[in-house]
């Protein structure tokens, strides 16, 4: 679903003619969505989007009706096809059922669901049934590892915690409908300003200008000069909440002071790292504060619009999203003449489609140009050549929502919240097994031991934690013996990880961490983009290594290869794919080298209550 | 030009370049394979990982710009290690079929394993099966498999021909190099994606399991087929072409050609080429010896200037001789006092790239010596036109390219009206029935000279096959017919014709065969 822009123009597309297959309801649709781009091409995702909704698969005639709409040639339509999970160039089932097999869920028992689907329908996943009612899919994490398992069907909303009867129901012909769990929450004794009050959600921007909302955006407008906001920023330590922590006040400061030619503000709302569920949050409960960030922001990197990149699978974000924009353009905050101030500033999201990497910023960037996520080379950087070659910031969804704040209250009020060097709260994402998972408003340098004992409730079965991943699962796993290190920047630093997004992923002992490894590399096979090639063959071959330990016909011949390809792997590539496979990769052989050394003394996994992979 | 220090040694290299080509430029050899002097920077195999002072990690020497004082390795144990990396990483998948692999002997796959590579495989998983001899064109053939998805042709179609008709589809590492079922690599450039393949993945159908490259030897020469001058190097093996391939030069090709001048060599070894001179008696032309058939000539040549002058005899000569030989038709001309001479130009369709509609390699060079008064078509079809009505008694045709100029019909019934035609051609076709003397011709691949294109550059041809013993050249021709027929010793050898030229026209001035070197030199204003 794709919703109509509320400042879009009413363009008519040219007339049907033979060999057409999409309506001319959403062929209008396409060629008005173009023209919330300098170049029509950066529709091309939202165009496959709404004809696969319409038409079931994307077949050769829309690769070319797509084309001819956007005036591409079909081949640079049918490459974006084939790069995002999300598009079809099959047909699927008109009930085509995704469950997430990544860590959380795999943990929750992903595997059973899948097999419930298979035993019941009598095909495999990446198959159809005869009938075309039913198709079946594993999918690398859906950013909802708090609620985990999750299952999607077609492009709905997920069907969060997913059980037996659920599926049971979906293959009745069913529409499984439920309100997402409420899982993010201020615990008590914290100064949260990310989400609203516990069990409220602030959807409506009547409740958000209730409570000062919109201020600071209008006095950065109106008031404000744009180096003087990003001093602010600057001083208040702000660090990018999307895994990197870059500074952002000295990020925005990158960007040209009289520029000659339009800048951008790029959001990165693509949260797709297994672990990571907090953006999420965000837009569904506060998304108004995350559109002022980006309008104060927009205003002190003097962009002329923010573009968002929402990961594709989130439905109901991307519904609320919108419809605070709806809000935020009917009041005048957003548009041509923002709070009065005579100067313009717009904000479009597109939908990604299922490929992580697009999560990296210049990944980000060729996937909003409408081309396959590929990462560019820096030099050049997207403060100087970004969006359509235009100097471009790009933020991470949270790390603007904490700016508002830090205008209403002051870059020394920000500073009492977190250490001295990692400033602020920030959400932490709990999942794996811990009694109570969620999302977390905590400052940053809680200790790692105090968010899973006192917030998330402890561990769900009563056994100890054993493997804890920090911040997503490319940051190098920690063990029990790290679990007082508090959870900032320096400290995770100094023992040898990261913070990354906040994304604490926990394994007990049950847990084989052999197979935790594997399904990790399992995910970064599945996303390397495959530019790079010790990234494109590397994740390969390290999900080939740790099979191969699991299944029991690993040599300690391979724990040395996979020693050797992560060090291949590590800091020679593009992006950070490659190296967060190889820490992943890497660091759970070094630190469980006992378990993975038992795997090949014994042939097989010595975890028998471990879950599946 | 800024000073940078390489593994010990400094060198002076250009201030706005990248790191890669700086180094290629300075002699110092660093693997890659995405990176190719004519595209745009890929960065994407990372072989050409090098150590910078100062930066903490490796960089790629593509994307690295140069800088004063910049402190360059490329022999370290770290880059050492990457580069085996890259090798091991890639090897993982490919099929290692280099038995039929038509790249082997010239694959940067197996020259980078031999040079830089683990030397032994870690992996005894089942490597990627895709399609193997693919065809997507009608000149080319893919190997899925084999391809390392360095992008290098995906970057040709869309930055040189602008045709698009590969992408890499999928992601990770199921990325594959393909085509659209409905949109097949058919630009008139696409056979350029077989050389710039660093693998064996895309091939020509025309070498496709002909020869194992090490066979081959390869001589500098210029592409014939129209007045652009591609450079190119004829490869051949046992007196046989078995391919052609272009030759970098910046100020002519860059290193590209046209896939309709790759293939134009068949030819030069048909078995049907004329090998022997004949003369006609009665309605048979009878092989003769090579001075008799000169003295046939030559004695034709004399007596029809004796009997009705200069005026009665014509000369036609094709627009695909050297300079040199052309040089000795001008000496002919003026021996003979010749006045009906003309260099009947064939035109076709041209790009706005490579491909020009002068449809020979040497028009330009005809008119720089004068044979060309006016425009070439327009004397040609006057000189059939005296023909046809009776006005000469002796033709001397050198060429038959310029039949395809007019109506068959035209040429024919000129022809015939001639009591003496004598041609000089490759094959007997489609003058040989007309002809009173029958002299074989040489192709330019057997045989050395100089060829001016169209922008004037004189770009040297050399010899790569061997011409059946005793048959002599077509500048050797004509000089033995001059020297029957005027004072003087008359010899043909290119470098010293080539001086001469430049002695009398002055935009030949200075130039000499060993000035002009690979890259040709553009004449004088």
């Amino acid at each position: 679903m794709i919703v109509d822009h509320p400042a879009a123009k009413k363009v008519v597309p040219p007339p049907r003619r033979e060999g057409h297959v999409l309506s001319d309801a959403v062929r209008a649709k396409i060629v008005a969505e173009a023209t919330n781009y300098p170049q029509a091409r950066s529709a091309l995702l939202a165009a496959l989007h709404l004809a696969q909704a319409e038409y079931g698969w994307i077949s050769p005639p829309v690769v070319r009706e797509i084309a001819e709409l956007l005036g591409l040639k079909p081949i640079q339509v049918q490459e974006v096809v084939s790069f995002y999970p999300m598009f079809h160039s099959r047909p699927k089932g008109r009930c085509h059922i995704q469950v997430c097999t990544n860590i959380a869920c795999a943990v929750a028992g992903a595997r059973k669901l899948v097999r419930q689907v298979e035993d019941s329908l009598g095909i495999r996943v990446g198959e159809t049934t005869p009938d075309g009612a039913f198709s079946l899919v594993e999918v690398e994490c859906l950013g909802s590892c708090g609620s985990a398992p999750v299952v999607q069907v077609n492009h709905d909303p997920y069907i969060e915690r997913a059980c037996a009867e659920d599926i049971a129901a979906i293959l009745r012909g069913e529409r499984v409908e439920r309100q997402s769990p409420m899982i993010s929450v201020i615990p008590e004794g914290v100064d949260g300003y990310l989400l609203p009050p516990n069990g409220v959600t602030r959807t409506e921007i009547a409740d958000y200008l209730a409570v000062g909302g919109y201020e600071q955006a209008r006095r950065a407008w109106c008031e404000l000069d744009p180096d003087a906001i990003t001093e602010m920023v600057k001083e208040s330590g702000l660090r990018g909440r999307g895994g990197a922590g870059f500074v952002t006040g000295v990020k925005w400061g990158f960007m040209p002071k009289n520029p000659d030619k339009p800048s951008y503000l790029a959001v990165n709302g693509d949260e797709s790292e297994p672990g990571t569920f907090k953006d999420r949050q965000i837009l569904e409960r506060n998304p108004h504060q995350f559109i002022e960030g980006a309008l104060i922001a927009g205003r002190a990197i003097r962009a002329v619009a923010a573009y968002v990149y929402l990961r594709g699978e989130y439905t109901v974000p991307y519904l609320r999203l919108m419809h605070a924009i709806e809000q935020a353009y009917a009041r005048g905050f957003l548009g041509d003449n923002v709070f009065g101030s005579g100067r313009s500033f717009h904000m479009f999201v597109q939908r990604g489609a299922g490929a992580y990497i697009c999560g990296e910023e210049t990944g980000m960037i060729e996937s909003m140009e409408g081309k396959k996520g590929q990462p560019r080379k820096r030099p050049p950087f997207p403060a100087a050549y970004g969006l359509w070659g235009y100097p471009t910031t790009v933020n991470n969804l949270e790390t603007l929502t904490h700016v508002p704040v830090i205008l209403r209250h002051g870059p020394t009020w920000f500073r009492q919240h977190g250490t001295e060097r990692s400033t602020g709260n920030t959400l932490f994402g709990v999942s794996g097994h811990v009694k109570h998972p969620g999302v977390y408003e905590l400052p940053l340098g809680t200790p790692l031991r105090e968010i899973i004992e006192k917030y998330a409730g402890g561990m769900a079965n009563g056994r100890p934690p054993k493997a804890i991943i920090p911040g997503g699962v490319s940051m190098p796993v920690l063990t029990a013996e790290h679990l007082d290190t508090p959870m900032d920047h320096e400290s995770l630093q100094r023992v040898g990880s990261l913070l990354g997004t906040a994304g604490i992923v926990v394994l007990d002992d049950s847990a084989c961490p052999v197979r935790a490894a594997g399904v990790i590399a399992r995910f970064f096979r599945h996303e390397s983009c495959g530019q790079c090639t010790q990234c494109r063959e590397g994740t390969g071959f390290l999900y080939k290594l740790l099979k191969r330990l699991d299944s029991g016909r690993g040599t300690m011949a391979d724990l040395r290869t996979i020693e050797d390809v992560c060090g291949y792997m590590e800091g020679q590539t593009i992006c950070a794919l490659s190296d967060a496979a190889a820490w992943a990769a890497g660091n759970f052989l070094r630190r469980f080298r006992a378990d993975f050394e038992a795997h090949v003394a014994q042939r097989g996994c010595p975890f028998p209550d471990s879950f599946e992979m | 030009m800024v000073k940078i220090t390489v593994d010990g040694r400094e060198i002076e290299v250009a201030n706005d370049t990248m790191l890669l080509p700086a180094l290629i430029e300075a002699g110092i050899h660093v693997p890659h394979y995405c990176w190719h002097p004519k595209l745009s920077i890929d960065g994407s195999c990372r072989m050409c990982q090098v150590e910078v002072e100062g930066s903490p990690k490796l960089v790629i020497a593509c994307n690295t710009p140069v800088r004063e004082g910049m402190v360059v390795r490329t022999d370290s144990p770290r880059v050492i290690n990457a580069r085996r990396g890259v090798m091991e990483l890639l090897l993982v998948n490919h099929p290692i079929d280099c038995p039929i692999c038509d790249k082997a002997g010239e694959c940067l796959l197996q020259d980078y394993s031999y040079n830089f590579g683990t030397r032994k495989s870690r992996t005894d998983e089942p490597r990627r099966k895709l399609e193997k001899r693919k065809d997507i064109g009608p000149r080319m053939i893919l190997d899925q498999e084999r391809c390392i998805l360095c992008r290098r042709c995906v970057r040709f179609c869309r930055e040189i021909t602008k045709t698009n008709e590969l992408a890499v589809f999928n992601m990770g590492d199921r990325s594959v190099l393909d085509v659209l079922p409905d949109a097949p690599l058919a630009n008139d450039y696409s056979m350029n994606t077989a050389d710039i393949c660093p693998v064996g993945a895309l091939e020509t159908k025309d070498f496709h399991h002909k020869l194992r490259v090490w066979f081959l030897k390869k001589t500098p020469s210029v592409c014939p087929s129209c007045s652009n001058g591609c450079n190119i190097t004829i490869q051949h093996y046992r007196n046989q072409i078995w391919r052609l391939m272009p030759r970098r030069n910046d100020a002519v090709n860059d290193t590209w050609m046209c896939d309709q001048g790759r293939l134009q060599y068949a030819f030069a070894h048909d078995a049907n080429r004329l090998r022997l001179p004949m003369v006609r008696r009665g309605n048979t032309l009878e092989p003769c010896g090579w001075d008799a058939a000169v003295k046939h000539v030559s004695d034709a040549l004399r007596a029809t200037a004796k009997k009705g002058g200069a005026e009665r005899i014509a000369l036609l000569a094709s627009a695909h001789f050297t300079n040199e030989e052309l040089y000795l038709l001008t000496q002919l001309v003026k021996v003979l006092g010749l006045r009906h001479v003309a260099v009947p130009l064939v035109t076709g369709s041209g790009d706005a790239f490579l491909i020009q509609p002068e449809k020979a390699a040497n028009f330009t060079g005809a008119r720089e010596l004068g044979l060309v008064a006016h425009d070439g078509g327009r004397d040609f079809t006057a000189i059939l036109e005296l023909a046809r009505s009776g006005q000469l008694d002796a033709l001397y045709v050198c060429g038959s390219d310029m039949t395809k100029l007019v109506e068959p019909t035209l040429w024919q019934a000129a022809l015939r009206a001639v009591p003496t035609v004598i041609v000089q051609d490759l094959f007997a076709e489609p003058l040989g029935q007309f002809a009173h003397v029958l002299l074989p011709s040489l192709s330019w691949a057997e045989k050395s000279g100089t060829f001016t294109n169209r922008k004037r550059r004189v770009q040297q041809i050399q010899r790569a096959l061997e011409p059946p013993q005793g048959q002599p050249s077509d500048g050797e021709i004509f000089a033995e017919i001059l020297g029957q027929l005027a004072e003087g010793h008359w010899t043909f050898h290119p470098a010293e014709i080539f001086e001469q030229i430049g002695k009398e026209f002055p935009a030949f001035a200075g130039l000499s065969l060993a000035s002009l070197g690979l890259l040709g030199a553009e004449l004088a204003p």
